[in-house]
């Protein structure tokens, strides 16, 4: 589904991501996880086309990110870190915008935001301005914008912050359930735990170089991915010193 | 701290001058003073030659003939009329709308402190503007009185009270709507109409003012001079203005004292003004099927919900339209009055200046229109969506051009129309100065998105950065301006020699052409830039 083959993304001399390549198959929880400023939002922000790179290629389901820019976004969805929302529409607004931007019929429209909106029990603040909602409601509300045209791929950046248990709950659950659709999902973490639970395969980055990748059990073996993330960071300081 | 918060807000409003908003560094010293100099040479070189031009004519006769007083009035009416112009639609927004508010308020900053620094963001855009004229005015004044003491303390005393006021006029009525807005269940729509007519009342003021001065004038070689009622006041102004020390200290105290009081009104009501969200009750969600739209229909819903929504993008961007709508319906019912204007000045000669002379004039009141200029900038955070949706940023683009254009044609072809009917124009000029009008109001929204997506701001912590105080839209502006000023000395110049038709025809050619290159431009290296910002 994604295929990210030896993406090089430098900002001048910095070199942010290096050589990394990475395969995400349908079906497919990917989880990527790696210390503050490690390359992993400079990775998903190329994957969705808002960042060019110098080297590489990014493919989503067989079409090119570079070449063919909209009919992959065709098959995306993204969800930043931080949810900045089109602030001056309601909810429901926003929503229909990004339907209609997909061209969703009005009754799936209708059926998927009133699904996923009782579920994280935003529905009856979609008539307030996004401007008016708190963080975990804006987070909530880009997540429905992201499920409301089925995408095949969904990446996200940080997904859980902000969000409250209750709908971290139902956000793993609608994860699930989209990649036992045939979907995929590519996102990155700092709770090591979440990812552990949740993941099919990680992959940790350091200094924007792909460290170790692959299943749950091929990366963490035995142990647990809290320990193996950070042997593998006091083992790369080590032979840095 | 006040220093530190006076640094930050100043840095925040200049950030332009400094910061290479592309690539997000610091400007070389020497790409900061060529930036400077640009702007100063536009603001400076432009706007302040046309008044030292005034200045200078108004100057000579009136201070021989002893009309010091009226020279100042003039002058100093002039100064705040513009002063206003560029600080009213935006002190609301700039004193209890910037997004950095809850932060600096979580800090151990006194609130006073907070207030202080952005009313002195107020006070920089209105100086800006009555400086312009205000610096020509005294200077000419040096240049043409026989100086003493007073009569060089005088206008420098006069031009700071003046700033003063015009301080007063424009967070006065900034917190008259943000009083009334927080009751108000449509913000944007209640303070637009609020601003509206707090405005209104102050140039309704400002008209009556101008009447008394012209009443004076048409009866100054017929009767005695006698100066009572409203004169007194107005005299006033412009006797301390000329040196006069008792009407310089008494319009010093007046002035000074309302300042005052606005200052202490303003200390006290800022904290629970940018703190209280009451307001609109929750607006309770009934759930109905959507009607669908094509995504280029989106995209533009999308813009003119982003207009409508911002009382500060809404006043400052398209005043303009209502200006032009209100002088159409002017022309409409007194047509006479700009025949006769425009045949008075010129006689026949006008008749071939026509086409261009319309199409120009109408040209300069739509450069006003600031629709496009601020709208790559106003994405601001947000701009990850439409770059991360499968649509082209060609179409965004367009969305944003057609927005402008929804909102310019129709008020600029109402003028140009009025014009052409107040002319009794034949078939051609209609033609002409109709197509000509669009081909210019087409260029203008075009120029504005071309600046922006050269110069855009993304990081705003208030939106009047971007919608009143930035470099694209002051370069859109007289970028407008300057054009249109081009097409209306050519026809006046010009038109003779070449026949007006063909003066216009030729006009419709280059600017028609300019509007092709430019829409190329944005379609094909204009939504690269926006794809990667």
């Amino acid at each position: 589904m994604l295929n990210i083959s030896h993406l090089t993304k430098k900002y001048g001399e910095k070199t942010a991501v290096d050589d990394l390549s990475l395969e995400i198959n349908s079906g497919e929880i990917y989880g990527f996880i790696g210390h503050n400023g490690a390359g992993k939002t400079t990775t998903i922000k190329a994957v969705v086309g808002i960042l060019g790179f110098d080297n590489g290629e990014i493919t989503i389901d067989g079409q090119s990110i570079k070449t063919n820019p909209i009919g992959c976004k065709k098959k995306l969805a993204y969800i930043p870190d931080n949810p900045d929302l089109f602030d001056y529409m309601s909810g429901i607004k926003y929503l229909n915008f990004i339907a209609d931007v997909f061209g969703v019929s009005p009754e799936d429209r209708q059926e998927r935001i009133k699904k996923y909106a009782d579920a994280f029990e935003l529905t009856q603040d979609l008539a307030q301005p996004i401007n008016a909602y708190s963080h975990g409601m804006k987070q909530k509300l880009a997540i429905i914008s992201a499920w409301i045209h089925q995408p095949k791929l969904i990446i996200m950046d940080e997904p859980f912050v902000g969000l409250d248990p209750k709908a971290a709950h139902i956000l793993k659950g609608m994860m699930r359930e989209l990649c036992d659709n045939g979907g995929a999902i590519f996102f990155s973490t700092h709770v090591l735990e979440v990812a552990e639970k949740l993941c099919d395969k990680v992959a940790i980055i350091k200094n924007g170089k792909l460290i170790k990748s692959g299943t749950m059990d091929e990366v963490k073996g035995d142990s647990s991915l809290e320990n193996v993330f950070l042997e593998l960071e006091d083992k790369k300081e080590d032979s840095e010193v | 701290m006040l220093k530190t918060l006076l640094k930050k807000q100043f840095l925040e409003i200049n950030k332009a001058f400094f910061i290479d908003q592309k690539k997000g560094k610091t400007r070389t010293k020497v790409g900061t003073i060529v930036y400077i100099s640009l702007y100063a040479l536009l603001m400076v070189g432009l706007m302040g030659g046309m008044f030292s031009f005034l200045s200078y004519t108004l100057a000579g006769p009136m201070i021989a003939a002893g009309f010091d007083w009226l020279y100042f009035l003039i002058m100093l009416g002039i100064a705040i009329i513009l002063g206003i112009f560029g600080s009213v639609f935006s002190s609301y927004s700039s004193m209890y709308l910037s997004t950095d508010n809850d932060l600096l308020l979580s800090m151990p900053i006194p609130v006073r402190y907070i207030m202080t620094a952005r009313l002195m963001g107020v006070y920089l855009m209105d100086l800006l503007f009555t400086l312009i004229v205000l610096i020509p005015m005294t200077v000419m004044y040096w240049i043409f009185k026989e100086n003493s003491f007073l009569t060089i303390l005088g206008p420098i005393v006069i031009s700071f009270i003046t700033t003063l006021l015009v301080l007063v006029l424009s967070t006065g009525l900034g917190w008259v709507v943000a009083r009334l807005s927080t009751k108000m269940k449509n913000k944007s729509l209640a303070t637009t109409a609020i601003a509206l007519a707090g405005i209104g009342l102050y140039y309704f003021v400002y008209f009556k003012a101008v009447n008394i001065i012209n009443e004076f004038l048409a009866n100054i070689s017929t009767m005695e001079i006698e100066i009572t009622g409203g004169l007194k006041i107005l005299y006033a102004v412009g006797s301390a203005a000329s040196g006069n020390p008792l009407d310089m200290l008494i319009v010093s105290i007046v002035i000074i004292s309302v300042a005052v009081l606005v200052f202490l009104i303003l200390d006290r009501t800022f904290i629970k003004i940018v703190t209280t969200k009451t307001g609109a009750a929750k607006i309770k969600y009934t759930e109905k099927k959507a009607k669908p739209r094509s995504q280029n229909k989106a995209l533009l819903f999308r813009e003119i919900k982003r207009l409508t929504s911002s009382s500060t993008y809404l006043l400052n961007s398209s005043i303009g339209a209502i200006i032009m709508v209100a002088i159409a319906v002017f022309f409409f019912i007194k047509g006479s009055f700009l025949n006769s204007a425009i045949y008075g000045t010129f006689g026949d000669a006008v008749i071939p200046m026509l086409p261009a002379l319309l199409a120009g004039a109408v040209g300069m009141a739509s450069a006003t229109v600031m629709i496009s200029a601020p709208s790559v900038s106003l994405e601001g955070k947000s701009l990850w969506i439409v770059q991360t949706l499968p649509v082209s940023c060609t179409q965004v683009l367009k969305a944003k051009l057609l927005n402008h254009l929804l909102f310019t044609l129709g008020p600029g072809l109402l003028l140009a129309i009025s014009s052409l009917i107040a002319f009794r124009a034949g078939f051609a000029e209609w033609i002409l100065v109709l197509v000509l009008t669009t081909a210019l109001i087409v260029l203008q929204g075009e120029f504005g998105l071309f600046l922006n997506l050269k110069r855009p701001n993304l990081n705003w912590t208030n939106e009047t950065m971007v919608v009143k105080q930035s470099m694209a839209v002051t370069i859109a502006m007289f970028g407008g301006w300057i054009l249109a000023t081009l097409i209306i000395l050519s026809a006046i110049f010009l038109s003779a020699a070449v026949g007006g038709l063909l003066l216009a025809g030729l006009w419709i050619i280059v600017i028609g052409t300019l509007a092709v290159l430019l829409y190329c431009w944005l379609g094909k290296k204009g939504s690269a830039i926006l794809a990667r910002l």
